[in-house]
């Protein structure tokens, strides 16, 4: 219970740092995630299933925090990179600085594209995903990852 | 079955994760379809439980705001001379660079004014004045849920926009001009000091006079938002046989707003009635790809 309340924490907090702060930090049009770092993080800490609950809590905040209409783009890449991640995590040493930063790279590229198909399915014009600055904001995500991963190391008991 | 789905507990809550993301998508974007808008009711239903959320996140803002402001201050205290130098070089440089952008136009209105007097030495027939004065602005913003009626441009009272004046589509034209080109998007009702709000022709409370078939008959031109069209009505069944898809609609000589002849779609169809029929029009612009729009300031008809 108390682990649960402590990601419910994590969750919440990585939103609120994100409109508060993050988003306010320009890479080329974008910025970093905090929220997708956080479900990266938790999802190489403890598996698959707190990966995507991670995952969708923290897409539902996003999608509604958002300024636009969409309800249910951000929840569902991230619910399938919690899932993705989580699944993986026993197959790779989680605690290797090099797995968090491939993770959270590859996560940032995964999280766009996912965006990208799932509005080219929505509508017919061009999808209003940004392109522009991705590597910067992967590399910062990874980055991110590293931090967060400790963060939840120093807070949250693992399970096995 | 239950322990199953205990066993693969993340397998079941992936699926049934992904399956509530595409409905809540699906569910967003198909209103939009349908009704023109987009279905932001469930954004509202729980917009009360996000206040917590709003209220930590301008908390945090304030004080990192007053943290930068801070800063700034302690940095322009300490700021080294060589710097201070350096801005007001730049300062300097900006003003100087304004005296010469001035002198630059004063020597144009000159030469402006100098071929003027020419062309009137030259006794150029008073015709070849400029009939129409453009002005190119931006769509800056499209409201979602005034999509297909309403759009906003960069120009306003400030570059002599005012209410009524036609909108038309963009064109290689600018300033000064004797003939259009383009096509009709709509008109000006309501303007800001910078900016202006923008009625396309589509939306249902435009109306415009505009002449069809090989007579020449007067109609009225109704938007249509939900279908992203116009469409005219009660067409008497003595003009629709002159009809067919694809005939141009242009805008009537007693047009008392947009210019006459001007284009403003295409009858893309027909439904006939036994006495009267009703015509659906295609815009000559597409909503969707207007970037840059032209606003008739002078009419001069």
């Amino acid at each position: 219970m108390r682990q649960t309340l402590k990601i419910v924490f994590l969750i919440f907090g990585s939103v609120i740092l994100q409109i508060a702060l993050i988003a306010r930090i320009p890479m080329l049009g974008s910025h970093p995630d905090l929220p997708l770092t956080l479900v990266v993080s938790i999802a190489l800490f403890s598996g698959p299933f707190h990966g995507e609950v991670t995952g969708f809590v923290s897409g539902l905040m996003c999608d509604f925090l958002s300024d636009g209409p969409l309800l249910g783009v951000q929840s569902l890449s991230r619910v399938v990179i919690g899932y993705g991640i989580g699944f993986i995590r026993g197959k790779l040493y989680s605690d290797n600085i090099i797995t968090q930063l491939a993770s959270g790279f590859v996560a940032t590229l995964a999280h766009k594209f996912i965006t990208f198909i799932h509005l080219s399915l929505l509508f017919t014009d061009t999808p209003p995903v940004r392109f522009s600055g991705l590597i910067l904001v992967a590399i910062s995500n990874a980055l991110l990852v590293v931090v967060v991963f400790r963060v939840l190391r120093r807070f949250v008991r693992r399970e096995n | 079955m239950f322990v199953l789905l205990n066993r693969h507990k993340s397998v079941t809550f992936f699926l049934c994760f992904c399956m509530s993301s595409l409905i809540l998508s699906w569910l967003t974007v198909g209103a939009a379809r349908t009704s023109g808008s987009y279905d932001d009711s469930l954004k509202h239903k729980v917009s009360p439980f996000l206040v917590p959320i709003y209220f930590c996140s301008s908390v945090i803002t304030s004080i990192w705001s007053g943290v930068a402001c801070i800063g700034s201050v302690s940095t322009s205290v300490w700021q080294k001379p060589v710097e201070k130098a350096r801005l007001q070089e730049l300062e300097s440089q900006v003003e100087r660079l304004k005296c010469q952008l001035d002198a630059e136009e004063n020597r144009n209105r000159e030469s402006l004014n100098k071929l003027r007097e020419v062309c009137v030495n030259l006794e150029v027939p008073a015709e070849s004045s400029p009939a129409f004065r453009l002005v190119p602005a931006k769509v800056v913003a499209v409201e979602p849920t005034d999509w297909f009626r309403y759009l906003t441009i960069n120009k306003g009272s400030k570059d002599g926009v005012n209410v009524d004046m036609p909108v038309i589509t963009r064109s290689d034209l600018a300033g000064d001009v004797k003939y259009l080109t383009g096509a009709v998007v709509g008109k000006v009702v309501e303007v800001q000091a910078r900016s202006a709000r923008v009625q396309l022709i589509t939306d249902g409370l435009s109306v415009v006079a505009v002449t069809i078939g090989s007579q020449g008959d007067l109609a009225l031109l109704k938007g249509q938002p939900e279908i992203e069209k116009c469409a005219i009505d009660a067409i008497p069944s003595t003009t629709h046989d002159m009809l067919k898809k694809g005939d141009s609609v242009v805008v009537d000589e007693r047009s008392s707003i947009f210019p006459p002849q001007m284009l403003v779609g295409t009858i893309s169809s027909i439904e006939k009635g036994t006495h009267f029929c009703r015509i659906e029009v295609q815009p000559a612009f597409k909503f969707s790809m207007l970037r840059e729009v032209m606003v008739v300031l002078d009419a001069g008809y």
